[in-house]
């Protein structure tokens, strides 16, 4: 039987493209923003957790022993999780582990990437996760990839391009309201099909910016909370956590449609106990969802791999704005990584720490209208073929 | 190192330049052994799982569902045509700097294999989904990707 455990806090720094702080600092400011709106201390904490993307971005080896000060590790069980950029969805499935488990009753989580300090960019670095024999003598990054699984997408279903960029035009949109985003704006269809040609299909505003930035949250047990006295509207339980990886190769396997994901989701909803996982059911009962979209169309991939939506079925609904913040079911209210930026670990922490404050009435102008149950936030890494999924509901939901 | 002070987008921030001074001396493996002994003979060597038939290209130690070992003789030759799956065309090198040349990058199922390859797509400003490509050869070849200069329609 394991504990029940909920989120009792979040905290988030700004999103930049290059901040003045080390990835440790940073990590700092979100820790300890999370720490003080749980109305809790270093000392109370007794688990650690922290999720960073590849060393080769911070530029030092073993980061997570580099950043363990700063993410409030001193002195305490502290672990780290490495995913990619599944990571940030997958470092709270840890907290939630170790206290459902009984080993801890407090955990912070911090999820951080120091994106600006490797030359001469992201990309360059990125070439180095792939296979070092077949695949980096043709110099591929993960734009270049990614253009390929685009490609094969929209093929597949016969997607417009135009479905494809409304997922940026929303999300850059919403994250107008978010105040850790870079890119809030403004934009028109337009402009995003028009953008600049990177790897054809994609084009500069199907993509989201790389950044430095972390975000953190504090899991506790029920007991906790109890004995901390918080209050049920501050907290959002952990209803169901799923984690999957594909086939290693990513040349492997059909990229129409993410598979790995679907069997996360499969996990994580019967998890929570929600056995039917047809889209229709599903869109009910969950009230909107933070899908992984560090391009527009892994927002629809996604979506559809979550099973929220039928295969193919996801650019048309985003188009018609079903997905908007005011639509039937809200997507990336928080702007996504499109709209506030994407520095890798965290990037998918702010996602957790939306899910908790949406849930919670705390996202300010960014709140959905109507009462939340619950809410999903969802991630994508390593070499594209893992899917972290976590959904958290209510404090005062059965 | 001493410290400098640039600026960049308008960030000032003080830095300290730095590297990973490491190289490596990568072990190209079982498998990848005769996959690149192939291509210097000119061949694209491909192996089998005896107990679930799926054919790897480049070939595998073992197979990564049924976790069986593929043994010696589960390798063989495939021909070097198949079907493109995807492809981009790549404008910005990793620096974001544009490239003088554009190219184009392709997944190609091989015909006979159960996983797609990723190389270069030659010859072709209007690349066919489904289409039928074909392997174009290096005159000299060392036992490398490059042995390959590409694909081409058929």
């Amino acid at each position: 039987m394991t504990k029940k455990v909920g989120l009792v806090s979040a905290g988030i720094t700004r999103f930049q493209r290059r901040a003045k702080e080390t990835g440790k600092e940073l990590s700092y400011y979100s820790a300890k923003m999370a720490l003080d709106a749980a109305g809790i201390t270093r000392k109370d904490v007794d688990g650690v957790i922290i999720g960073s993307a590849p060393d080769a971005f911070d530029g030092v080896h073993q980061k997570h022993e580099y950043l363990t000060d700063g993410s409030g590790g001193y002195n305490l069980p502290t672990m780290r999780g490495y995913v990619g950029g599944g990571t940030g969805v997958f470092s709270p499935i840890q907290g939630w582990y170790c206290i459902a488990s009984g080993v801890h009753n407090i955990v912070l989580i911090t999820t951080e990437e120091k994106m600006s300090s490797v030359l001469p960019s992201t990309q360059a670095a990125f070439m180095t996760i792939f296979d070092n024999l077949i695949e980096r003598p043709l110099g591929p990054n993960l734009i270049w990839i990614f253009a390929l699984e685009m490609r094969r997408y929209m093929e597949a279903h016969g997607i417009p391009k135009e479905h494809i960029a409304s997922v940026s035009v929303k999300n850059k949109e919403n994250a107008i309201d978010h105040p850790s985003a870079m890119l809030g704006k403004k934009w028109t269809l337009d402009e995003v099909l028009n953008s600049e040609m990177l790897a054809d299909p994609v084009r500069l505003l199907d993509i989201s910016p790389v950044a430095d930035g972390a975000a953190s949250f504090v899991m506790m047990s029920e007991e906790k909370i109890k004995e901390f006295g918080i209050s049920l509207d501050d907290v959002a339980w952990v209803d169901g956590v799923g984690w999957n990886v594909d086939t290693t190769m990513w040349t492997n396997r059909d990229l129409y449609y993410p598979k790995y994901l679907e069997k996360a989701a499969h996990q994580a909803y019967n998890m929570a106990g929600q056995k039917n996982h047809s889209p229709e059911v599903l869109r009910k009962w969950l009230s909107f969802a933070e899908p992984y979209d560090p391009f527009n169309y892994k927002e629809l991939h996604h979506l559809e791999g979550l099973q929220l939506f039928g295969k193919g079925k996801a650019p048309q609904a985003a188009f018609d704005g079903i997905t908007a913040r005011d639509g039937d079911f809200p997507t990336c209210p928080s702007g996504g990584l499109l709209g506030v930026g994407n520095p890798i670990a965290a990037a998918a922490g702010m996602k957790i720490c939306e899910i908790y404050w949406q849930l919670t009435g705390k996202a300010g102008k960014r709140q959905i209208s109507g009462d939340l149950t619950r809410g999903l936030a969802q991630a994508w890494g390593d070499l594209m073929q893992v899917g972290t999924v976590f959904i958290a509901r209510g404090g005062r939901v059965e | 190192m001493l410290p400098t002070k640039r600026d960049q987008q308008g960030v000032p921030t003080t830095e300290v330049w730095g590297d990973f001074p490491v190289t490596y001396h990568y072990t190209v493996g079982i498998s990848g052994e005769k996959f690149f002994e192939g291509l210097k003979n000119q061949k694209l060597v491909a192996n089998t799982c005896n107990s679930c038939n799926k054919t790897y290209l480049p070939p595998k130690l073992f197979c990564e569902d049924c976790f069986d070992e593929l043994t010696d003789d589960s390798y063989k030759e495939i021909k070097a045509s198949g079907k493109l799956v995807s492809f981009t065309e790549v404008f910005l090198d990793h620096r974001g700097d544009k490239l003088s040349d554009p190219y184009f990058l392709a997944l190609i199922q091989l015909n006979g294999t159960d996983t797609t390859f990723f190389h270069k797509l030659i010859n072709t400003n209007n690349p066919t989904i489904g289409g039928n490509v074909t392997a174009v050869w290096n005159d000299t070849r060392s036992g490398s990707l490059f042995d390959l200069n590409g694909f081409q329609a058929e």
